[in-house]
């Protein structure tokens, strides 16, 4: 039993990681962003090329991570300038397809460079193996991405709340044409926030690797999850994510002890389910 | 990695010129046309490619061993993208420009849409690759051979030689992705390990089959219920890329080390090309084709030598061996028909036993299902090797042994 | 545009389709008749979308439904009864459309919307994998081209073509209610609240109840073209509810333009014309279609149809714009400036 909730939280969490960029760009540019989960993937190729079958350390992984974290970013600039720019006044839908169409070419892109091979990176050794938690084996890799999760989350909460920069983000996703007024340069905060949606993308990526196999699909698997997480969270609420991510866990969890001939239709159900009673989310704001 | 990467684009762009030439719309003298239609997009892709490039080896060994006269052996490939739909679109394509021989796989969805129509094209067509019942039971037609096991067969087959070679494996765990098209693999397994069991007088012990939905990110719960139950012995069937997705979480639980005799279905060296040295220490796999099993079987040899020059990979998949057989099958029973009729063609390729890459081809007369010899590998992680894991060793079974009865035009019920 | 030229090319598609049997390759007869049946799907589909301002993202949950319910019917042997059971997919489409949205409609709205309906029809898609009485993963195959009796006359439809000429057939009598339906009062509200849902409701329409039509419409007709679709393929399989059969109608619904009542059918073509024109660019095909797509939303983001309207318009000055279509470009265009 133990051991299920720290295994649903470290579902929960590896969701969490890739749903917080996807929700920042929607709280900032009202997209909802097709190809985060393709740029999830492109972050995990880039490490596994830099680090190989095996990495040799913790900080290797964490370094390989962070590097494609920032390449990932710069791509999200380029995808900012060339697309969601020119297409971010027009009707959501639109820019939905927008974002569809580049997650193909991405997704193109990927199986041109890297193949069709599955390709799969260890844990690094002080990741590998495990320990007792009381009476119950915990995997030291789940702890990780726990950690990382949370740490995630607290970073990303204390820059928005706390920081000047964070403010000015949050002003510009409540109203942009009032920040545009108030004298604040919203291209530039629209890059920034771009830029950073991306790169968490990117490093979501370079720090899940170890639990994945990589190929041209592994966007799709995670992209859905995202969806349904930042959906029952509220659209553009970081701690709605946080929360909805440890809830469809945990719903994840029961369905695999509770109702083992029929996994992975909770989540779905859940997703319904949360979405008629509370339609806006956990923590979403009133739609208008 | 670098190598792979040049050679993927290298082959993309081959492939992409290649295809895109205009083909004659009549088969000139001295030239015969097959068809070739697997998915080259969407889910398949990965072994597409690989029954691709079978297709386009044993074509090119077959001219130059001067098959059918020297004639010129052209392939008319068509993604089929893995749907029914694409399937249908192709054949209907190519069979519209008087292509009689066809090979098409693997999926089952794809061949049920084509099947029914190779009568009134007067067709005859080899299935690459599939395992499921239906082609060869409900969905029978004279028409069409399978080339590929059934899952009785090799999942029945893998069953029974667990139960011989690993007598003390007493207590089997198994877990499977919760899709019935693996049902009938797992199922067999239990059924032909038990009896096999029971005939030497021993009882084994199978527990419930856990479940796990296709396409999932995490099988911690899973691992950690097979590394807690005192199981001595794990069957696993777990579709494509959440295969290697389980075997690396398991190791977090040292599943290798706990669990005595693992053994997989049917994902072989994929799951040994992308995990190298972190493969589990020892797995049991059933494979379609293994290039390097039998050193005196030249055409098989022959074949992954040719691969291998062209993309710098010793291993291909099992679809590979079953791409290659398909047209040999083709070729030669047209060599015996002399003409492209169907009913020349199939009492031609039901009398003939080729060598192939598979060894001996040859089909049951009433439901012209393959009847070969079933391959075992085991390999696993081995310091010494510089790609970090080795094939330990080989075992065959003769595949007819394990066939389910046949029932042509009646659904098989077991 | 003018409502000659309008005519004309209608017209003059229509002979095209219906001669095609004679002269084109079957592959891509097949592909055609693939691609009329997605049209009026997608037409279906923008019924909701460009009318209502609704986005379904579980639409092929709704055309699988109809597709499924046609091939067990005729696999059990009702070839008898086919144009009725045509008529029952689609009320059968449109009674779950209308209890979903009854629920849904009240709820949400909006991205939330479109995640709802992806989901519920994920679910469908689960159920209907699982279920070994309809196949299961490997679908329902060997569904028969019905033939049937209208009074005295016989109709064989099992036969060389027969069942493609009556694919367009009742396809363009599909396409022709919902024209009909949508330059009816009930189109033009539809518009009203589209373009001003508060206001108009001020003005004493029932919001809700017009999307609820709206919604329910829209499944009608994906489930019509899903039992259309059936006899045409010969075989069903979950695969047809998934997320990418969902998007398809999108796809073709923008690539062609949402403002426009043809933007859909023209989305269809052209999308599939590129596919086809592609086929044998093995590898690059997702990079192909990305590259299509984006083009279109950053160049032309009315879509074919507007931007054919507006070459068309340019040509000819003088031309008043006519009523239907361009207007609703018009509206499109000054919403999204």
């Amino acid at each position: 039993m133990l051991f299920a909730i720290i295994n649903s939280l470290t579902t929960g969490m590896a969701v969490f990681l890739v749903a917080a960029g996807l929700t920042l760009i929607y709280g900032v540019m009202r997209i909802l962003n097709f190809a985060h989960g393709a740029f999830f993937m492109v972050g995990a190729y880039l490490v596994s090329s830099m680090v190989g079958q095996a990495p040799p350390s913790t900080l290797a992984l964490a370094a390989a991570a962070i590097l494609a974290a920032f390449i990932v970013g710069l791509f999200g600039l380029v995808v900012q300038r060339v697309v969601l720019k020119r297409v971010q006044d027009a009707d959501e839908h639109y820019m939905l397809i927008a974002t569809f169409a580049v997650m193909l070419i991405c997704v193109g892109v990927v199986k041109l460079i890297w193949g069709l091979e599955f390709l799969s990176v260890s844990p690094p050794p002080g990741l590998e193996g495990g320990n007792m938690l009381g009476p119950v084996f915990v995997p030291t890799f789940s702890i990780f991405v726990i950690v990382c999760g949370v740490l995630a989350f607290l970073l990303l909460e204390l820059l928005l709340q706390r920081s000047w920069a964070g403010k000015m983000l949050t002003a510009m996703s409540r109203d942009r044409l009032m920040a545009q007024l108030m004298g604040l340069n919203v291209p530039v905060w629209m890059m920034v926030a771009v830029g950073c949606s991306f790169a968490l993308a990117g490093l979501a990526g370079g720090l899940l690797l170890p639990n994945q196999t990589l190929s041209p699909v592994l966007g799709d698997q995670f992209l859905l999850m995202s969806f349904a997480t930042i959906i029952v969270g509220g659209l553009g609420s970081i701690r709605g994510a946080f929360l909805a991510a440890i809830l469809l866990g945990l719903i994840d969890g029961f369905n695999a002890i509770a109702f083992p001939n029929i996994p992975g239709v909770g989540i779905y159900i859940g997703l319904v389910f949360f979405l008629l009673v509370r339609p806006n989310g956990i923590l979403g704001e009133e739609q208008i | 990695m670098k190598m792979n990467r040049r050679n993927v684009v290298k082959a993309g762009l081959a492939g992409a010129s290649v295809l895109a030439m205009p083909y004659v719309a009549r088969s000139a003298m001295g030239t015969v046309r097959i068809g070739l239609i697997t998915p080259l997009s969407g889910g398949g892709e990965l072994y597409g490619n690989y029954i691709k490039s079978g297709a386009e080896i044993a074509a090119e060994r077959l001219m130059k061993q001067g098959a059918l006269g020297g004639a010129k052996i052209e392939l008319v490939i068509r993604d089929d993208k893995g749907t029914p739909d694409g399937a249908l679109t192709a054949f209907r394509e190519i069979t519209g420009d008087g292509v009689k021989l066809i090979a098409q796989g693997l999926f089952t969805s794809g061949l049920l849409a084509t099947l029914p129509l190779l009568k009134e094209v007067d067709g005859t067509l080899v299935m690459v690759g599939p395992g499921s019942l239906p082609v060869t039971h409900e969905a029978f037609t004279p028409h069409a051979f399978r080339m590929g096991y059934t899952a009785p067969t090799f999942g029945g087959g893998q069953g029974a030689l667990m139960a011989k070679k690993h007598p003390e494996a007493n207590k089997w765990a198994f877990i499977r992705t919760d899709l019935s098209s693996v049902e009938d693999i797992s199922g067999y397994f239990r059924l032909r390990l038990k009896e096999e069991a029971e005939k030497a007088g021993r009882s084994v012990e199978l527990m419930d089959e856990i479940l796990v939905p296709y396409k999932t990110a995490d099988f911690r719960n899973q691992a950690s219920q097979i590394a807690g139950s005192g199981a001595d012995a794990l069957f696993t069937t777990i579709q494509g890329a959440d295969n290697i997705t389980f075997y690396k979480q398991a190791r977090g639980f040292n599943l290798d080390q706990r669990i005595g005799l693992m053994c997989d279905s049917g994902n072989e060296l994929a799951i040994a090309r992308a995990m190298g040295k972190t493969t589990p220490k020892s797995l049991w796999s059933w494979t379609g084709w293994y290039p390097y099993a039998d050193p005196d079987n030249t055409a098989s040899i022959e074949a992954v030598t040719m691969y291998k020059e062209r993309t710098g990979e010793e291993y291909p998949s099992g679809f590979f061996g079953f791409a290659h057989d398909s047209i040999l099958s083709l070729v030669d029973g047209l060599e015996k028909a002399g003409s492209t009729d169907s009913a020349k063609m199939i009492p031609a390729i039901e009398s003939s036993t080729p060598t192939g890459c598979l060894g001996k081809i040859s089909y049951r007369p009433e439901d012209h299902t393959f009847a070969g010899l079933l391959t075992f590998i085991r390999f696993g992680a081995d310091e010494s090797d510089p790609k970090g894991w080795k094939v330990f060793e080989v075992e065959h079974l003769n595949g007819a042994d394990y066939l389910e009865p046949p029932t042509p035009g009646k659904k098989f019920e077991r | 545009m003018n409502p000659a030229i309008k005519a004309t090319l209608l017209v003059l598609s229509a002979l095209v389709l219906l001669a095609l049997p004679l002269w084109v390759n079957p592959g891509l007869l097949h592909l055609v008749g693939v691609t009329i049946v997605m049209g009026v799907f997608a037409v279906a589909w923008n019924l909701l979308f460009g009318y209502a301002g609704l986005a379904s993202f579980g639409s092929g949950g709704l055309f699988s439904i109809g597709a499924y319910f046609m091939a067990v019917m005729l696999r059990a042997g009702w070839q008898d009864g086919f144009l009725l059971l045509i008529l029952v997919s689609m009320a059968a489409g449109g009674l779950v459309a209308f209890l979903v949205g009854a629920i849904a409609l009240r709820r949400s709205s909006g991205i939330y919307l479109a995640i709802l309906t992806l989901a519920l029809s994920e679910v469908l898609r689960l159920f209907l994998m699982r279920w070994h009485w309809i196949g299961a993963e490997d679908g329902l195959p060997n569904i028969v081209r019905p033939s049937f009796s209208i009074g005295i006359a016989r109709v064989d439809l099992s036969n060389g073509h027969s069942y493609y000429w009556f694919l367009c057939l009742a396809c363009a009598a599909m396409v022709a209610i919902m024209w009909w339906i949508l330059h009816s009062p009930l189109g033009r509200t539809l518009r009203a609240i589209r373009l001003d849902p508060e206001r108009t409701a001020f003005m004493g329409v029932n919001v809700y109840g017009y999307k609820l039509a709206a919604f329910t419409l829209s499944g009608i007709f994906a489930a019509g073209a899903g039992a259309l679709y059936a006899p045409w393929a010969q075989i069903v399989t979950p695969d047809l509810g998934n997320m990418t059969r969902s998007v398809q109608p999108i796809l073709y619904t923008l690539l062609g333009g949402a403002s426009s009542f043809w933007g859909p059918l023209i989305g269809a073509f052209s999308f599939s014309a590129i596919e086809y024109a592609t086929r044998t660019l093995v590898g690059i095909q997702e990079i192909i279609t990305g590259a299509i797509l984006l083009v279109i939303i950053l160049v032309f983001p009315t879509g074919i149809a507007g931007a054919f309207s507006r070459f068309v318009g340019a040509l000819m000055p003088s031309e008043p714009s006519s009523r239907h279509g361009s207007s609703v470009a018009s509206a499109v265009r000054t919403e999204t400036p």
